[in-house]
């Protein structure tokens, strides 16, 4: 399935990919591993497996986020999406690429956004190959100028004054 | 957060398209396990 709008990403609340959700059979949701799930892992393939054999499964890996999104600021990042994705799609890409980032600065530990601007002003990092390495230098690049400008502080993303003091920081809260 | 998926919850898919030119949606999917695996070409 093709998920241009990030539907999934948002109902599961996810910021990184590669992600592995299992669904029963009346379509209930059994076990999820967010970041990092590979069919190449054993230990993935192994919870699959018992899953398929209809055998209890282990309790799903704790989820650590950086920081939990308000109400007000999750749907801001989404409209944010939504308009970045009807710009590009009308062939604007600056604007586009400038909404995202006012999404970005909301969520600025959001991978899934961070690498579709990445995709936009640089597709030849992307295409025909994927440039990891400069990937990382970006990151860094980035990580500094939002420390610089206040969007992150020494001990991560996003400092609450960036999100309007309407986040709540699922922890290292400094009070 | 409360449309937020969860484990044990019921999952709800919107008709998404896919590379053949079909669409899935949750009722699709229904009767069936699935393995929903989350990915991003970059």
């Amino acid at each position: 399935m093709i998920d241009e709008q990030g539907i999934l990403s948002r109902r599961f609340d996810v910021k990184v990919v590669p992600n592995g959700v299992l669904l029963d059979e009346a379509g209930t949701i059994r076990w999820a591993k967010f970041g990092g799930f590979s069919i190449d892992n054993p230990e993935d393939v192994a919870v699959v497996e018992r899953f398929l054999a209809g055998e209890d499964l282990e309790p799903s890996p704790q989820r650590d986020p950086p920081y939990v999104l308000g109400p007000l600021e999750r749907e801001l990042v989404a409209t944010k999406l939504r308009l970045g994705r009807v710009l590009l799609d009308a062939g604007r890409t600056a604007e586009a690429v400038a909404a995202w980032r006012e999404a970005l600065r909301l969520d600025p530990e959001n991978f899934l956004i961070r690498k579709q601007i990445w995709v936009a002003e640089h597709p030849e990092r992307f295409f025909p190959t994927i440039d990891f390495p400069w990937q990382q230098e970006q990151l860094a690049a980035e990580r500094a100028r939002e420390l610089a400008e206040g969007i992150c502080g020494p001990d991560g993303c996003p400092v609450p004054a960036a999100l309007m003091g309407n986040a709540s920081p699922a922890r290292g809260a400094a009070g | 957060m409360s449309d937020t998926a969860r484990v044990g919850a019921p999952f709800s898919l919107p008709l998404l398209p896919t590379l053949d030119g079909a669409a899935w949606d949750s009722e699709a999917l229904r009767g069936t396990k699935v393995l929903l695996f989350m990915w991003g070409s970059w």
